[in-house]
């Protein structure tokens, strides 16, 4: 009966303090951590209401009532203070062991763990599958967007996490465990994911879309991913969605590209600029943030940092030349710094195809009111093609959009 | 420390005895002998800070040679042990007049007491100048530097610069003290010459000599572990 | 203790004494420009230690605004500051968004770091030691003054200069490190300038630090009064010396780090660079190896004045007092081992365990003294002035904040606790429900000593009701903040926490109003207050035999102990009747401790 009373009890415990747990079932996989939690908790309620309960009642019993002298006592008593060195101890011995022990368990690499890489950079996260692939969909919470990355249900998963900047730490707290993320080495994140349980009210359903996919009613349990080690402005939100569904919905998902070749390389770009992280510093509203809006900015003679500029001059003199200010923004950020902004950006090197890059470009134009006379431009007339429509033969501009060096050297 | 001196009061000006016979402790004090028991604790718990300053060195130069022992071999390799081992001579010089000027003030054999500190002032003076004519200015000039700085074109290993870091660092800390320490022989000079110091009081003497102990010693250390890497 | 005329009045002092030492160390040296004079170069450790009240008083002051700032932001689960200015401490720092260096969200990364580098480095580290303890450790002895009273002079200006560092850092907008000032990102975060004074301000703060640490070693080896053995000394006596050890052997660590990391930050020497083959977790390590050790450099002094104040307001000898003197000491020893525990997520496994096991063991000592002084209570004669308030509060505060210590010492549930709302919440109960609340206990304690007045008992007491009412609402719900999944140092968050922020915001505004009462009634003391008398509290340590208000020369003449400094039971206080504090019967044998 006892008993019975004080799960219930733990029950309830356990869902003031971890509230995702719906039940104690689900926290007994958590042993090692939760239920160690628990234990210590009553450690301390049974010491810390011994101790208040004895420090009220002496001082209720042995308040001073005027001209009433104290009693004598003795202030030393070997046995009692033996005990309450010792006492102490053996429950410190237990519950190192405990928490070793669980802690052990955790850093314990599972077999046949799906694998998958995991980037940090300020402030955001990005994972690469084991085929290449990538998740393009976002969730938006506050006034951001936060990525979302799926996992298969009921298996053990890997991450290789690295970061490109500071250290970051990779935390799931439904999990009960985070990593350290660091820029010179590679550390693993494991765990196991729970089954999607039918009675669990945080399994939902939704139609799940990648691509050219669309997965009706699949079932998902999403678990928030915060970065737990202070890493700067936007630390607060290097936030992510990790999503758990079935491992067959899992595999089809992994295998369809998040976006097709032939989509349209403004929205190719929209996406981008959502899953790699550019929406953490730069807005598309005007809004300022830790850099330029993209709103209204192409096209636009740009001030930098070091007084030099991009003038209207030269503009008009090279037709790509804010297209190749995008793509050394890109590459080597720190080499113009747009008037008024810090040198935050990591470098994007290596990390974009040439289809995302050609996105991004499309993308930013999209956002101005000022645009190169589209017609004379055959690279934007392939892209108007897509984008709006427009009867303009595109392999030319294939051709012209793979060459972007010597418009570089032009420039110069 | 800062009683270790403190004044003497205003004394009756035709009391020619020397300035140390003259001495009075601390109005705080008991008697001299506390006081002088107390400096003394004092100036060793500052050695014992001293000590886990440089031990934090210590600890930087540890964790890099366990990381990248070929680099750290590499970077002694470009030192020549001969400029560290007539600086070790120097300093162990001048740990030995400093101990023998202490003697002398307390026999008050005041002349001799000058011509030590005098020699050990020199000594620190010698070290600072190999080090930095001999070793940080032409090493600095061909570009091995520290860090980011680091521009010399011929490096064999990728970590060099981050031994440079430690090797800058430490000495430049611990040149830091030798340069503090001439600071306080040149005034210990100045008032051993105007007779504060004597067989009855020389706390200071004692104090910035045992200063003195610890950054050679220190620079004992440094030597093998800087100059004579495998 | 009685005083003893035993013609030690030295003949030396004739030379330079107007018979100065006869009075009380407040009264004004002549004009007004004379005292203040006075004030700056006096080497009297009773005003050194008044100067660095009222400084660590500011500073947490300034803190304290910095902290009221965050919660307001925090009020919402979105960035509010968005342009819109909050407070005075967004205005000022938001001058730097203006100027373009600080973006949004860094304002507030700003504030958090200003709170917890003005907290941890300009008030609570030197806190209780420089203040009271300059104040009253040599009177605790009998001695005329600390043992070096120039280098402690010293030591009052390099903090002085220190702090201004600090603030400058502050004026120029700031760091935005987080106060542990991890590398990489406080190597590569802009604003050079204000990170370098910062650095400065911390490597310049340590010799502060240093100078009074050895300064109260040496103190209490050599001066105590004829008669007062180590096992005479009164608790805060050892406690204020285990801190010292801390702090003269803790400090040059963070010296030479901060060195090292001004070096990095200057010229990218790459020792904790990772870019450059060096190691950011090695900064860590020496981070901590200080910072840890620091802890109880703020504990130990807030539970020396907790072990004199329970004694006197229970009027019982503390029980177990060699117990509670050795445990200082095995706090000091063992905390320079256990630095680990701050990266149980940045490690090996080996060194997780040793760390994690080294901590349970610094827990013991602890666990020692909250059953001690619990006992001390037992068949006492408890009143409930204002400190004894406070004592019992910090009883019942610093267990929370101990006990939660546990979980996070532990190592899986530190994985899921660390750098979370739970670890705010632990260091708060400690540093605030501990350190904070010790020292109100104390600044009230020994007020009547300090300035000769006494406040008002009623008001006071309303003040303490709203710091632990505001207190609790404040940090308790940041633990269930923490185990829901809550990281710290997070601008914004999930909406799920809305609630639990809001009630601590609430909180903090209690919290506020009761600091500001404590304010007002200390104040109005000062201009007001009624006369102290020579012992308010019937108490027997050294410091209560001297005038009301002490004389410059703390005693007139050379103290000579002749009890303990809790026989409550035989002796009747200096300047108290017995039928103030009555003794109990004589017949009963005592076994002697
Ligand atoms: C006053 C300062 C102070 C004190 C005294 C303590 C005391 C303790 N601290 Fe705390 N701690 C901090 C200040 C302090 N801490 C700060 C500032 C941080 C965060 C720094 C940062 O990251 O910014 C921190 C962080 C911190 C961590 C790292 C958390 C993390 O980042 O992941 C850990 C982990 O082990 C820890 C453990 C402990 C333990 C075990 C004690 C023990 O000493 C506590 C001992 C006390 C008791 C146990 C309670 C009293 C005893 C009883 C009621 C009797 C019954 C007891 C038993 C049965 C055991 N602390
Ligand atoms: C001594 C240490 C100390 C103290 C006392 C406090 C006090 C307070 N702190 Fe603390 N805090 C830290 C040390 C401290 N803090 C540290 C080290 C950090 C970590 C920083 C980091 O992550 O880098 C931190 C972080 C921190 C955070 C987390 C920020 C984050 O992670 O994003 C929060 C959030 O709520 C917070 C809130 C508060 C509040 C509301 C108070 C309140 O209790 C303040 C109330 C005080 C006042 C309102 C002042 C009133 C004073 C007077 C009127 C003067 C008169 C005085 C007398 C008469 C005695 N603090
Ligand atoms: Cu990334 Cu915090
Ligand atoms: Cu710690």
């Amino acid at each position: 009966m006892s008993t019975v009373t004080l799960a219930g009890i733990n029950d309830l415990l356990i869902r003031l303090f971890f509230r995702d747990n719906a039940s104690s079932e689900v926290a007994s996989g958590l042993a090692g951590s939760d239920g160690l939690y628990l234990f210590i908790w009553w450690v301390g309620v049974f010491f810390f209401v011994l101790l208040m309960g004895l420090m009220f009642w002496f001082c209720w019993k042995y308040r001073r009532r005027p001209g009433v002298a104290p009693e004598r006592s003795s202030s030393h008593n070997t046995a009692l203070e033996i005990t309450w060195s010792v006492v102490p101890t053996l429950i410190l011995v237990v519950i190192f062991f405990w928490g070793f022990d669980g802690y052990l368990r955790s850093q314990m690499p599972a077999g046949h763990a799906e694998q998958i890489d995991t980037t940090a950079l300020m402030w955001n996260w990005e994972m690469t599958y084991d085929n290449g692939g990538f998740s393009a969909e976002t969730v938006t919470m506050g006034n951001k967007d936060a990525p979302v990355f799926y996992v298969p249900a009921g298996q053990p998963v890997q991450l290789r996490m690295s970061s490109k900047d500071v250290i970051h730490s990779f935390w799931v707290p439904d999990f009960r465990t985070k990593l350290d993320v660091m820029p010179n080495r590679y550390t693993p994140y494991q765990f196991t994911t729970e089954p999607l349980a039918s009675g669990d009210p945080r399994v939902k359903t939704m139609d799940i879309t990648k691509g050219e996919l669309v997965l009706k009613d699949a079932q998902y349990r999403d678990h928030w991913i915060f970065c737990a080690e202070y890493c700067g402005d936007s630390h607060s939100e290097m936030v992510g969605v990790l999503r758990v569904v079935e491992p067959s919905v899992f595999k089809t998902w992994k295998e369809t590209p998040a976006y097709g070749v032939i989509d349209p390389p403004d929205e190719v770009g929209e996406i981008v600029y959502k899953a790699k992280g550019c929406a953490v510093c730069h807005s598309v509203d005007g809004s300022n943030n830790t850099g330029p809006t993209w709103l209204n900015a192409y096209g636009k003679p740009v001030r930098f940092a070091d007084g030099t500029e991009l003038s209207q001059a030269d503009l008009d003199a090279d037709p790509f030349a804010w297209d190749n200010y995008i793509r050394e923004s890109i590459i080597l950020p720190h080499v113009k710094i747009h008037e008024g902004y810090a040198n935050a950006m990591a470098s994007y090197d290596g990390r974009l195809s040439d289809v995302e890059m050609r996105g991004l470009i499309a993308y930013i134009r999209s956002l101005s009111d000022t645009k190169p006379d589209t017609d004379e431009i055959p690279l934007y007339d392939f892209l108007n093609e897509q984008t709006e429509g427009e009867e303009v033969g595109g392999d030319t501009a294939e051709e012209t959009a793979d060459e972007p060096a010597p418009a570089a050297e032009g420039e110069g | 420390m800062a009683t270790i001196d403190s004044g003497p009061g205003q004394l009756p000006a035709e009391d020619k005895r020397p300035r140390w016979e003259r001495y009075v402790h601390g109005h705080h004090w008991r008697n001299a002998d506390d006081e002088f028991d107390a400096a003394k604790i004092g100036i060793w718990l500052f050695l014992a800070t001293e000590i886990l300053l440089f031990s934090g060195l210590f600890c930087a130069y540890a964790v890099f040679r366990m990381l990248y022992p070929e680099a750290i071999a590499a970077g002694s390799g470009y030192l020549d042990w001969r400029f560290g081992a007539i600086n070790t001579v120097v300093l162990l010089l001048s740990s030995w007049t400093i101990a023998m000027a202490i003697r002398c003030v307390q026999l008050d054999q005041q002349k001799w007491a000058t011509i030590h500190l005098t020699i050990t002032w020199l000594c620190a003076a010698a070290f600072l100048a190999i080090k930095f004519a001999f070793e940080y200015a032409p090493k600095w000039a061909e570009g091995k530097r520290p860090g980011n700085l680091f521009s010399y074109p011929y490096a064999a290993e990728t970590h060099e610069p981050i031994w440079w870091s430690i090797y800058y660092m430490a000495t430049g800390v611990h040149a830091t003290h030798v340069l503090i320490g001439m600071g306080l022989i040149a005034y210990l000079i100045v008032r051993q010459r105007r007779g504060y110091y004597g067989p009855k009081h020389y706390t200071m003497m004692e104090g910035v000599g045992l200063y003195w102990h610890i950054v050679d010693l220190v620079w004992i250390f440094l030597f093998p572990l800087l100059y004579l890497v495998h | 203790m009685t005083t003893v005329d035993r013609g030690l009045d030295h003949a030396h002092d004739g030379a330079h004494d107007h018979g100065h030492h006869d009075v009380p160390y407040l009264t004004p040296k002549g004009g007004p420009i004379a005292t203040v004079w006075d004030w700056m170069t006096t080497v009297d450790h009773k005003k050194i230690g008044v100067m660095y009240l009222f400084a660590v008083l500011f500073m947490f002051f300034i803190g304290g605004v910095l902290a009221l700032a965050l919660r307001i932001e925090l009020l919402e689960p979105t960035r509010v500051v968005d342009g819109e200015l909050q407070g005075a401490a967004f205005a000022m720092l938001a001058g730097g968004e203006a100027a373009g260096v600080a973006s949004v969200g860094s304002v507030y990364n700003r504030i958090m770091t200003l709170h917890g580098a003005v907290m941890v480095f300009m008030f609570i580290v030197p806190g209780i030691p420089a203040s009271l303890g300059n104040f009253f450790l040599p009177l605790q002895l009998g001695a005329k003054d600390v043992a070096f009273p120039k280098l402690n002079l010293t030591s009052w200006y390099v903090y002085l200069f220190g702090s201004l560092f600090g603030v400058s850092s502050m004026l120029m907008t700031g760091v935005d490190t987080g106060w542990t000032f991890y590398t990489p990102y406080s190597t590569t975060t802009d604003g050079q300038a204000q990170i370098v004074l910062m650095i400065l301000a911390v490597f310049i703060l340590g010799f502060s630090s240093i100078f009074t640490g050895l300064n109260f070693i040496v103190t209490t080896h050599k001066l105590r009064a004829p008669g007062l053995g180590w096992f005479d000394l009164p608790l805060f006596i050892w406690a204020i010396y285990a801190t010292s050890i801390i702090q003269v052997l803790a400090t040059p660590v963070i010296g030479v780090t901060f060195l090292l990391l001004l070096f990095e930050r200057l010229f990218q020497i790459g020792i904790f660079d990772p870019g450059l083959g060096g190691d950011p977790v090695l900064f860590q390590h020496f981070f901590w190896f200080y910072s840890h050790p620091v802890v109880y450099v703020m504990i130990l002094p807030a539970m020396g004045i907790i072990s004199e104040v329970l004694a006197v307001f229970s009027r019982k000898k503390l029980f177990g007092y060699r117990a509670i003197a050795f445990s200082s000491l095995a706090i000091a020893g063992v905390s320079f081992l256990v630095w680990g525990h701050h990266m149980f997520t940045s490690q090996g496994e080996l060194a997780a365990m040793i760390f994690s096991f080294l901590t349970f063991l610094v827990a013991i000592p602890t666990a020692v003294k909250v059953f001690n002084w619990i006992a001390t209570l037992y068949k006492g004669s408890i009143s409930f002035q204002t400190p004894m308030m406070y004592a019992l509060a910090f009883l019942f505060l610093f267990s929370i904040g101990g006990l939660t210590g546990l979980p996070l010492g532990a190592l899986s549930t530190d994985l899921h606790l660390h750098d979370s709302y739970f670890v705010v919440a632990h260091f708060h109960y400690v540093m605030f429900g501990g350190t904070v609340i010790a020292f109100l206990s104390g600044i009230h304690y020994w007020w009547p000593k300090m300035f000769g007045r006494m406040y008002d008992e009623r008001w006071s007491h309303v003040g303490f009701w709203l710091v632990f009412v505001g207190f609790n609402l404040t940090f308790f719900t940041q633990f269930f903040l923490g185990t829901q999944g809550m990281p710290r140092r997070y601008v914004s968050y999930i909406d799920e926490f809305t609630l639990l922020h809001q009630i601590s915001t609430y909180g903090s505004w209690i919290l506020g109003l009761g600091f500001i009462v404590h304010l007002f009634v200390l104040l109005h003391s000062l201009v007001a207050g009624p006369k102290a008398p020579q012992n308010p509290w019937g108490a027997l340590t050294m410091e209560w035999e001297t005038d009301p208000i002490p004389v410059e020369h703390n005693f007139r003449h050379e103290p000579v102990a002749t009890h303990g400094p809790y026989d409550f039971e035989d002796v009747v206080p200096p300047g108290c009747t017995e039928e103030q504090f009555p003794l109990p019967p004589k017949e009963e044998v005592r076994t002697a401790h």
